[in-house]
């Protein structure tokens, strides 16, 4: 602090602490906190207090409607009886998308029987109403979808109750106001006791694991057992059978595919890259070196997005590999390489493969060449100057490039966006945009964003310890 | 010698492999065809590069191009170039103050710093968008520009960081102590010493991070809310259900013309400044 | 430009890390003096100097230039300069704003500044160079722009911290005159650090030899090297012969040590007790062939000619004993065979208390 003091003096520290405190925190902490703390929070509607409040509402609109109904039965009446089903019918359409447990049923039974005889004793004393149907303490609660289903009567010690459209007018009102002042006080009770309950919960990261139930047929099946990535997944305990039924957890199989996938990636760019930038760093004359060196820059420097749209023309349906195909006679019908995982990971390889030659050839280069050739005088072989010489040098490049490469891998986004026009699901970033974006929950998408992110920075961190990287290398061979 | 001729072969097949897509989509902007393609040849046009200035008539009468919306996408190509306008420079100010600390304060929370300074870098793209979506919202700023310029200086300013640092080290420190000694304030050092020596890589860290910030698409589409960039609206050409237009290779011409010609302007000038 | 007084009072300077790089010292450096520090690398010797400009403070202690004690004061605010090792010109500013820096932080117009430089330039013999940058200029040039720099801002004292070690020989030795001569005409106190003997004693007023953080003596170069006070000062300035015992007769300002070579006689300046562990130091060109009050018996092993000297080196019981005569042009009448008799005068030999030595070149390359 005081060498930097002494250095820069008081006004210039105090600028370039204000800035970096600002980075850190501002553009780095805070937001990742932010995250963390959108991943515990669960959503507001999910909470019991807002469905016993949603069922006191629903309680208290059936009373005013039954009351409007009351007052005015005769002109209800006269339409009842003439064309009679038609409000029904009518309601009956929109009941599916209604939750309302078990109460779809006598509404349905009830259904079959009016037109036939409208003075049936069982017959409705009202018309369909959406909120006297879901005025029930018989009410399920969100839960996750591992755990058995809980219900509210059940759970909180509440009388069985609903109100039954056969029931007089009068009871029916009633009832919706005992269900309504038994649902008011619960909602009072639940509200204070999550308002002084530990606020945050893991509940939104269960998401990840939570099993989903596969529909396949026997064949199907079959099919896919033989496979080896669901015998992997298997293994793993991510896919199992239960009672002939095929579960798979499908947040956890895509992160692991997508880091697996990611990480293969990885492997092959530098398999792909060693040689490139041995070639260019230290097997090629440095006047022509120059030259190749444009040839690796000018990829590199061309847009993101460029690359991948360069790609749909080769794998496009009319496209260039299938053309070639037809042409040849090999196929008739054009093979879909867009929907193929494989040709996600080829683009991948190709888009950021660049990313792995400049950091080997940054730290390539600052080899003295004087050491091959002296290495070479001493009668090494070709593979002993790489193994003994070569590679331990460019070690901190490798690293980085690895490093670099499979964070850009796993972080894919723009690559299956594109190539697959977002229809699959294969990488995890489009999992979490959907989460996001598109489900009901977004604090789910929140909690797979930070999952994400620590598995990354794990495999990250256990990938330096074991290559003895440290942080700074990274400024050195950038 | 064998071996040699291998690597060789090996660099030229590399290279193919990394030109051959761009040559395709090249000769794709000029065929009549859409969604673009170079086994259906249609016959030689420049429709898709005329799109950008032809006049509104023509654009109604071609069924491809009509389809298309003109000042959107110049509008988008604006907001790009704002959020560069902003994201650039604040980049290169928090790079040069966390170059700056990292190489010259001697201190334990150093290695912290590191780690915290460099994680957007390591972090996947995406979460960042989505963090700075999330931080502002909660702050009460809605997603748009801000939360993109927000979300791009978060791992932009790395870049400028690192090339700064590298150079920052190779200078002596015995030369700050000798304008110092000198009796020079420490900001007249700063301004005579340290800033002229880190210009160039000031300059090429600036043209880093405008490029990083045009050509960024993950971070952006978590960020961006209903705003839009060039990049994303690129990317959104995607989801066309007939394919996209070939105009999208009229623009990846022009941007590869344009990186072809900048890099070898650089390589000349670095020649030049060589043999002089 | 008058030179001011440095004084060190009970400064001693310890690292964050616990390491001690200065005992506590004593040190008065006279204004207008041309001063050596010297010593090993490590020894603390540049730390000092840094303490003294204002880049460590001392843990504790006083600095005082010219009686002001200088706690507190930035290396910008005190009337010193300094001179790097690897010099530190400004490699993007030409010559002559590398010299006018100093003025340019002192809110000096341009063309006084200009004028001041093109003066001190032509007091190192650099006029013609004023507009070329550092890089241009050989070593030499390089070296007289760093001392021009420094004096532009008239400091009262001048530290310098081996800024001679980077240039070949014949260029050293004509540099060490031409650093005299400025000192001389400029009558600013300098402070030079230096690892090389010949350096501090052609140059010096007075030297000050320094190991592990500890100043080991202080005295002109004729002090330093005829009359050392520990065994460390008489064995890091010049070559020496040793020869380690036991103090067996004291006789008023002489000493008589035991040795397995012998019993010798020589002076004991830090007067010795009679059985006390001590050294006897010979300088190589103190011994005699044939002839001296102290003899031994020694076999010639090896003859090196350097010009005017010849350098022999006989063995006594497995011990080197290094012997320099002038080279008269005549043949040297010794064999290998028969043992020569070897001598040296009484007051020419040093009794010194046993203590810590200074790397042989032996030593240092085999480490």
């Amino acid at each position: 602090m005081s060498g930097l003091l002494t250095r820069c003096g008081r006004a210039l520290t105090l600028f370039f602490f204000g800035a970096v405190v600002l980075w850190a925190l501002v553009l780095i902490l805070l937001p990742q906190l932010t995250m963390l703390e959108r991943a515990m929070t669960a959503p507001k509607r999910q909470l019991d207090s807002s469905i016993a409040l949603s069922l006191s509402r629903d309680a208290d609109t059936c009373i005013s409607v039954l009351r409007t109904h009351e007052a005015a039965p005769a002109a209800n009446a006269a339409p009842e009886s003439g064309g009679l089903a038609v409000p029904s019918l009518s309601t009956m359409g929109t009941q599916p998308s209604a939750q309302s447990g078990g109460l779809a049923i006598p509404s349905m039974s009830n259904m079959g029987t009016s037109p036939a005889n409208g003075t049936a004793t069982e017959a409705p004393t009202r018309p369909y109403i959406l909120q006297c149907d879901r005025t029930t303490t018989r009410k399920q609660m969100v839960r996750s979808s591992e755990e058995e289903p809980a219900w509210l009567d059940e759970l909180y010690g509440l009388p069985r109750l609903a109100v039954q459209d056969t029931d007089p007018i009068e009871t029916q009102i009633e009832t919706a106001r005992e269900i309504g002042g038994l649902a008011r006080t619960l909602y009072t009770e639940l509200k204070e006791a999550e308002a002084n309950a530990f606020p945050y919960t893991a509940e939104n990261f269960h998401w990840l694991f939570a099993a989903r139930a596969i529909p396949l047929s026997p064949e199907q099946k079959a099919i896919e057992n033989a496979r080896l990535s669901k015998k992997l997944y298997g293994l793993l305990g991510l896919r199992f059978e239960r009672d002939g039924q095929v579960y798979e957890r499908i947040g956890m199989i895509t992160l692991t595919r997508t880091i697996a996938f990611a990480a293969m990636a990885t492997a092959l760019a530098l398999v792909l890259c060693y040689p490139m930038a041995y070639k260019v760093a230290l097997a090629t004359p440095p006047q022509q070196a120059v030259w190749l060196f444009l040839g690796l820059v000018i990829p590199y420097a061309i847009v993101e997005l460029m690359r991948v749209y360069a790609w749909t023309t080769i794998i496009d349906n009319e496209g260039l590999l299938n053309g070639l195909l037809t042409w040849a006679g090999m196929i008739s019908e054009p093979i879909q390489f867009k929907r193929m995982p494989g040709t996600i990971f080829l683009v991948i390889v190709y888009t950021y493969v660049l990313f792995m030659v400049f950091p080997i050839y940054n730290v390539m280069a600052t080899l003295d060449r004087n050491q091959i050739e002296a290495a070479k005088d001493l009668g090494a072989r070709a593979w002993r100057v790489h193994a003994r010489i070569i590679i331990p040098h460019a070690k901190p490049g490798i690293a980085v490039g690895c490093i670099a490469t499979f964070m850009l891998a796993a972080g894919a986004f723009s690559v299956p966006r594109i190539i697959s026009s977002g229809l699959q699901s294969e990488w995890f970033s489009q999992t979490i945009y959907n989460k996001f974006f598109e489900s009901e929950n977004s604090n789910i998408g929140a909690a797979y964003s930070f999952t994400y992110t620590l598995v990354c920075f794990v495999v990250v961190g256990l990938f330096m310890w074991a290559m003895r990287t440290r942080l700074k290398d990274f400024a050195r061979v950038q | 010698m064998t071996s040699s001729r291998l690597l060789t072969a090996y660099t030229w097949a590399f290279l193919l492999f990394m030109f051959g897509p761009l040559l395709l989509m090249i000769v794709a902007s000029f065929n009549d065809i859409s969604p673009p393609s170079v086994t259906d040849w249609r016959g030689l046009t420049g429709k898709w590069y005329a799109f950008f200035w032809m006049p509104e008539e023509a654009l109604r009468a071609d069924e491809v191009l009509r389809a298309l919306d003109r000042e959107r996408f110049v509008a988008c190509f604006g907001n790009s170039l704002t959020v560069a306008a902003w994201v650039v420079p604040i980049s290169l100010v928090l790079g040069l103050a966390g170059a700056v600390l990292l190489t010259r304060w001697r201190s334990r929370a150093n290695g912290v710093l590191w780690w915290v300074l460099l994680s957007p870098m390591l972090a996947p793209g995406i979460v960042l968008g989505l963090s700075a979506l999330v931080f502002w919202g909660r702050v009460g700023i809605n997603a748009g520009l801000f939360t993109i310029i927000m979300a791009q200086v978060t791992f932009v300013a790395g870049y400028p960081m690192l090339i700064l640092m590298a150079r920052l080290q190779r200078q002596p420190v015995e030369l700050e102590e000798a304008a110092l000694d000198l009796g020079a304030s420490p900001f007249r050092v700063f301004r005579r010493l340290t800033l002229p020596y880190l210009a160039p890589a000031l300059i090429s860290a600036g043209v880093i991070a405008f490029m990083a910030s045009m050509e960024n698409y993950n971070t952006t589409m978590f960020a961006k809310g209903g705003a839009c960039t060039f990049a994303t609206e690129i990317g959104a050409m995607a989801r066309n259900p007939n394919g996209h237009p070939p105009v999208i290779n009229a623009v990846g011409t022009a941007i590869i013309l344009v990186t072809i010609a900048a890099a070898l302007a650089h390589t000349f000038l670095l020649k030049r400044e060589e043999t002089r | 430009m008058r030179g001011k007084d440095v004084r060190l009072d009970g400064v001693s300077i310890t690292y964050p890390n616990g390491f001690t790089a200065v005992e506590p010292t004593d040190l008065t450096i006279e204004a207008g003096e041309f001063f050596s520090i010297l010593g090993p690398s490590g020894c603390g010797k540049t730390t000092i100097l840094r303490a003294v400009s204002g880049f460590v403070e001392p843990s504790a202690g006083r600095v005082l230039i010219g009686g002001e004690d200088q706690r507190g004061i930035r290396p910008n605010a005190r009337p010193t300069a300094l001179i790097f090792q690897n010099l530190a010109l400004f490699p993007l500013m030409p010559v002559w704003e590398n010299v006018a820096f100093g003025l340019e932080a002192r809110g000096i117009s341009r063309s006084e500044r200009r004028k001041r430089a093109d003066e001190l330039l032509e007091l190192v013999a650099l006029r013609e160079q004023a507009d070329k940058k550092p890089g241009a200029l050989s070593g030499g040039q390089r070296q007289r722009v760093a001392i021009a720099r420094a004096l532009a801002v008239e400091p009262a004292v001048l530290l310098l911290d081996e800024p001679l070690s980077a240039l070949d020989l014949k260029l050293r030795q004509h540099m060490r005159a031409e650093l005299r001569e400025i000192q001389r005409k400029t009558g600013v106190t300098f402070i030079y650090i230096t690892h090389d003997q010949g350096e501090a004693l052609t140059m010096s007023d007075r030297i000050a030899v320094m190991n592990n953080g500890v100043v080991e003596q202080v005295g002109t170069g004729d002090d330093v090297y005829a009359a050392p006070r520990t065994a460390f000062a008489a064995s890091f300035v010049g070559e020496t012969n040793i020869f380690e015992g036991r103090v067996s007769a004291t006789d008023g300002p002489m000493a008589r040590i035991e040795t397995p070579f012998g019993t010798f006689l020589g002076r004991n300046p830090t007067g010795l007790d009679t059985g006390a562990h001590a050294m006897l130091f010979v300088r190589p060109e103190a011994m005699k062939i044939g002839a001296g009050e102290n003899r031994f018996e020694a076999q010639l092993v090896r003859r090196d000619l350097e010009g005017a000297y010849l350098n022999l080196v006989f063995s006594t019981r497995g011990k080197d004993v290094a012997v320099h005569i002038t080279n008269d042009g005549q043949p040297l009448a010794l064999s290998g065979e028969a043992p020569t008799r070897l001598g040296f005068g009484s007051e020419q030999a040093v009794v010194l208390a046993s203590g810590p030595l200074a790397r042989t070149g032996r030593e240092m390359a085999a480490q």
